[in-house]
């Protein structure tokens, strides 16, 4: 199904840099650029779920914000339904609003504390009519109690408030999901019951994903197609089975044989 | 513990303040205006508890409706200062860019400007009164206050909460009314009972020069002056109010810290 | 042989909950044993309890032994003399576990200086040394940085060097890599390995992550909600596990079963 992607690449991304001026350290040299994004080229094909691998300073954390609209890049394109994103002013952004949607890493920080979590929920929904029974719905799909809308965020564990996040995240009926570090902050036990939410929610509403994480293991878990990121390009993508089996750039082997496997630990030479 | 403390102690230093402002209105044990010669500079008695100054006013009705006057001030004051203030450094922070460095260099340029000449040169052109000292330390105020709304805007703005209500596609008005403004409510609130305390003693000077309440409205800050002459002769004429100013100042400033140590947000995070 | 570590029936409570309940395991000298468990289990506050740094509020009670000493209650300045020499700590956050305002070099040196007689000089030198033994590139570079210089790795191999600083018979690391890349994390492993090796310490190693404990652990015990609900050695606890919680948190860390 992902066999043609670029006729139906739902987001595009062209030589994408993004470069970011430091404050002065001197008084009269030039002040410092940082290139947090340096000619990155992609294309997230409709269905697929499409995983951005990288450590602290790949520049995922900025990719993840030029995607939904949140900044400008310094040059390139993106594209999103063949519409050029990049170069129009937030205010222009409304049908990227509504189908494009992110979950954030961190479960507390990315909901307002003072505010009730229906009113976290239908935040992108507005004053539509109708919007708290989409509410109900939405707690449901993520296996919230029906009561929790009257709650506020501290009353919950991260792993609900993770899900109150993806709840915010799925109620303007996105057509694309991207979740940026959606279980790093979590417990290895709620972990894993957020990934099969979010697999289970991607199956259930045909969405794509963008899933980005700093964690192997959990990409291929959740993902078909892989980018892998290092200070601010893309160093190998491809299918997944193909990047993790067999790997061609000595970074991406060095990132899996770096990350601690289970079994090759206990099969491993037993030890003195 | 040493946090409630500081509220609690605080709250009740100025729950009497107000206390004795709002029963001054209904009751007070004489007329604090009346002019009684014959009762000239008497020290306590039983129906004079705090004494008499030198035309034979009460002292404790004049503490009792000075009350009033510092309570006035300091509301008046604090209020221009905090909605000029919080808007513009709300407008500061989530803006940006030029509009944020205008707002701010102007800031210093009030901020660099006392309070006291303010009022001294309103008062110069308009007729001091207790209207001139307020528009004077509100305005002086004003750059406190943007700076503490701004801070806590850039904190708040840097949250995913905000890059979320971003991607939900909100505008920035609803962002700074749902999300800004509640979220940095708590570090106003504490910058207001700051300002408070700084507004009574402003008013205090001010009056003290004779360039605040005109007589005969009793303040706390004309008493102190009235009784200077008598400094050496009767100094309870000027430790009475002078006490009053300290402990209003002292109850604003424990309540500003008390409240500071409430909306922390390092404690906020503990269940 | 006779346990460094010794801990019995240990019991953590506040108020009317009991956060920890009847814990009992021993460490041998030299032996790396893990402690296991989702958030909330008590691995941290266990080990806390070890090192004495137990929150106020929280009340202890039964035992824990290190080479025959009852630390469980005791005062406050025998507990810091042992701190630092005999069981040292890395915790998960290497920033808050710095000073900022004092230069890297002076602060591993300060660590040694508490607990031997030696002139500054000499400290600064030994400091030097340690963290190249932590293979931090440059060190006398980085021991005149401060710790917002650096990178978190670097952070953390120099927090490792002050745990190292007195060679302690026992080291305890909770979760000393949770926040660092996985390739940094390699190599903080690997340091750890070889810091207790090559002195013949034990090691605590507490963590959420199974194929870290299985990379550096030959024992494991398995916390569900204060209470130990398997041990052994770790091919046999997560080789086969037999508890339904070690089962449970195995299916959840081999993304690939669930």
């Amino acid at each position: 199904m992902s066999d043609n992607p670029r006729s139906e690449s739902v987001v595009s991304v062209r030589d994408l840099w993004r470069t970011y001026r430091r404050p002065r350290t001197s008084l009269f040299g030039p002040r410092p650029e940082v290139h947090a994004l340096r000619g990155v080229s992609f294309d997230v094909a409709r269905g697929s779920r499409f995983g951005i691998v990288g450590e602290s300073g790949s520049g995922k954390s900025t990719l993840v914000r030029l995607l939904a609209g949140l900044d400008r890049p310094s040059a390139g394109e993106i594209s999103f339904d063949g519409r050029r994103i990049d170069t129009l002013p937030e205010r222009r952004l409304g049908f990227l609003r509504s189908r494009l949607q992110v979950v954030f890493q961190d479960p507390m920080g990315s909901l307002d504390p003072r505010m009730r979590v229906r009113d976290i929920i239908s935040e992108p929904l507005g004053r539509q009519p109708g919007r708290f029974e989409r509410v109900r719905e939405l707690l449901e799909a993520v296996d919230l109690p029906a009561d929790a809308g009257r709650r506020y965020p501290h009353q919950f564990s991260g792993g609900q408030r993770q899900r109150i996040s993806i709840a915010r995240a799925l109620a303007p009926r996105p057509g694309v999901l991207v979740a940026d570090e959606p279980v790093s902050a979590l417990d290895v036990l709620v972990r894993a019951q957020i990934l099969d939410l979010l697999a289970d929610l991607v199956e259930r509403y045909a969405l794509t994903m963008v899933f980005v994480s700093h964690d192997l293991a959990v990409v291929r878990h959740v993902c078909d197609t892989v980018a892998v990121m290092r200070q601010g390009e893309i160093v190998e993508q491809g299918p997944v089975r193909d990047v993790y089996g067999e790997p061609r750039h000595p970074y991406t082997r060095e990132l899996i044989a770096a990350a601690p496997s289970l079994s090759a630990a206990l099969s491993g030479p037993e030890e003195g | 513990m040493a946090r409630t403390v500081n509220l609690v102690a605080g709250a009740v230093l100025v729950g009497l303040v107000v206390l004795v402002a709002l029963v001054s209105f209904a009751w007070t044990p004489h007329d604090p205006l009346l002019v009684d010669a014959s009762l000239r500079l008497s020290g306590p008695t039983a129906e004079y508890v705090l004494g008499t100054d030198r035309f034979g006013r009460d002292v404790a009705s004049q503490l009792m409706v000075g009350a009033r006057t510092t309570l006035y001030v300091g509301v008046v004051a604090v209020g221009i200062a905090a909605l000029a203030g919080t808007p513009l450094g709300i407008v500061a922070g989530m803006r940006g860019g030029w509009l944020d460095e205008l707002i701010m260099r102007v800031n210093d340029l009030v901020l660099a400007f006392p309070a006291l000449l303010l009022a001294i040169m309103l008062g110069a052109v308009y007729g001091a009164s207790t209207l001139t000292a307020m528009v004077a330390i509100g305005v002086a105020t004003v750059p406190s206050f943007a700076r503490v709304a701004r801070a806590g805007t850039l904190q708040v703005m840097s949250t995913e909460y905000v890059l979320a209500a971003r991607a939900g596609g909100r505008s920035r008005a609803w962002i700074a009314g749902r999300h800004v403004l509640p979220n940095i409510s708590g570090l106003v609130l504490v910058q207001s009972s700051v300002s408070f305390a700084i507004a009574v003693l402003a008013e205090a000077a001010l009056s003290f020069l004779g360039f605040g309440t005109a007589p005969p409205t009793p303040s706390w800050g004309r008493m102190l002056q009235e009784s200077q002459e008598l400094l050496a002769v009767e100094p309870r004429l000027a430790l009475i109010p002078g006490a009053a100013i300290a402990l209003a100042v002292l109850g604003f400033n424990l309540l500003g810290d008390g409240l500071r140590d409430r909306f922390d947000p390092r404690l906020e995070v503990r269940r | 042989m006779s346990a460094l570590l010794t801990v019995d029936g240990l019991r953590l409570t506040t108020g009317p909950s009991t956060l920890v309940d009847d814990v009992s395991f021993h460490i041998g000298p030299g032996e790396r044993v893990g402690l296991i468990g989702a958030s909330g289990s008590g691995k941290s506050l266990t080990a806390s309890a070890i090192m004495g740094l137990l929150p106020e509020e929280i009340t202890a009670s039964g035992s824990v032994r290190l080479d025959g000493r009852q630390l469980l209650g005791a005062p406050e300045r025998q507990l810091s003399r042992l701190r630092g020499k005999d069981i040292a700590m890395v915790f998960q956050e290497p920033m808050t576990a710095l000073n900022p305002a004092m230069r890297v070099g002076r602060q591993v040196a300060e660590a040694m200086r508490l607990h031997r007689r030696i002139d500054r000089g000499a400290a600064l030198a030994a400091a030097v040394e340690l963290l190249d033994r932590v293979r931090l590139p440059e060190p006398e570079r980085i021991a005149r940085a401060y710790p917002h210089q650096l990178s978190g790795g670097q952070r953390q191999r120099v927090v490792l060097a002050i745990a190292l600083a007195n060679d302690p018979a026992l080291l305890i690391c909770d979760e000393p890599t949770t926040a660092l890349d996985v390739t940094v994390q390699a190599r903080i492993l690997d340091l750890i390995l070889a810091g207790v090796g090559e002195q013949g310490g034990a090691l605590l190693f507490i963590t959420h992550d199974l194929a870290v404990v299985a990379s550096v652990c030959e024992r494991v015990l398995v916390l569900e909600q204060g209470r130990i609900v398997e041990s052994g050695p770790v091919r046999q606890v997560l080789g086969a596990p037999r508890h339904e919680y070690t089962k449970r948190l195995l299916a959840a860390s081999t993304l690939e079963a669930s």
